[in-house]
């Protein structure tokens, strides 16, 4: 995801200020780079609104399968021995598990999965401010 | 000059006070709900920020205008990334293992890990949530679409973008 974001920003970022840098029109002034800050806020938060939709995108969200499970059962209903059954560990957890594995967030040591440098970051943040709001574990 | 560099700040500030009045909404009225108090973060943000635009002027009118639109779009989506943040906390599977990784300074297995988080507690949540919503109602111990249709709208919604972005209506097919 870091990777994705750096990216995406490095490329966006270069052509959107190498053009101006080099038209014949460019006059560097404190005006002007205040106007390609604004810019630059501007693109950062369309790249963070790509961002942070992607997961949304890529996994499935389980509170949207289970409303899709619903409304297909219709009429019926549908029992939660049935979403038991079709939504395991398998489905719900291990890709999951997987997905951080692969961004380099936890790492799988003698058969147990452990945080790396990047993990504990990046979790942190959410636990400071989890504790700000006074919230307990989500999931 | 020192306006036109405020100018740049307007959004940022905006959502500053969005995220210190959710914040602060939360901790001290309890029963105002997380919901609630980042709707009410958001609308004082973007009261906060219209009233800067109306008095920061330090442009030609047209170009007045026009910074005022992008700093509104740029209030708006960072407003959005804010709350999906909070959502994320809540809600993020992801987030939720490694939290429980953090917890276990030695590590957990695979076994250990679905001790502490599973699917069958995913579901119990997920359920409880989309109850209090009204998005699914109970009956004979049967469960069915509810009145509040929202969250089935953005599912169909969601695979749609699915099908166009990756050509797969979910991840197993």
């Amino acid at each position: 995801m870091i990777k994705l974001f750096m990216n995406i920003f490095i490329i966006g970022l270069l052509s959107l200020w190498l053009p101006l840098l080099f038209s014949n029109t460019y006059v560097f002034s404190m005006k002007n780079v205040v106007y390609y800050f604004h810019i630059l806020l501007f693109y950062i938060s369309i790249v963070c609104f790509y961002i942070i939709n992607l997961p949304a995108i890529e996994a499935d969200s389980p509170s949207l399968v289970i409303v899709m499970k619903i409304a297909k059962a219709g009429s019926v209903g549908l029992g939660k021995d049935n979403l038991f059954q079709e939504l395991t560990d398998s489905i719900l957890i291990k890709p999951r598990i997987n997905d951080l594995l692969k961004e380099k967030l936890i790492c799988l040591c003698q058969d147990k999965y452990k945080l790396t440098a990047k993990g504990k970051f990046i979790i942190s943040i959410f636990i400071f401010y989890r504790k700000l709001l006074g919230l307990p574990k989500g999931g | 000059m020192f306006l036109i560099y405020l100018q740049l700040f307007i959004p940022l500030i905006s959502l500053f006070i969005n995220a210190i009045v959710q914040l602060l909404t939360f901790r001290l009225i309890p029963k105002s709900g997380l919901l609630s108090s980042i709707y009410l973060g958001f609308i004082v943000g973007f009261i906060n920020l219209l009233i800067f635009e109306f008095y920061v002027f330090s442009v030609s009118f047209n170009d007045h205008i026009c910074i005022t639109i992008a700093n509104l779009f740029i209030y708006f989506v960072l407003g959005y990334c804010y709350f999906n943040f909070i959502c994320l906390g809540e809600t993020a599977r992801r987030i939720r293992i490694l939290r429980e990784l953090y917890d276990s300074k030695d590590g957990l297995s695979l076994e250990d890990l679905l001790k502490r988080y599973n699917a069958r507690e995913i579901i119990e949540k997920r359920i409880e949530r989309l109850k209090n919503n009204g998005q699914v109602i109970s009956g004979n111990e049967k469960y069915y679409i509810g009145n509040n249709q929202a969250m089935l709208l953005i599912a169909k919604i969601i695979v749609l973008l699915k099908v166009v972005i990756s050509g797969k209506r979910s991840e197993k097919t």
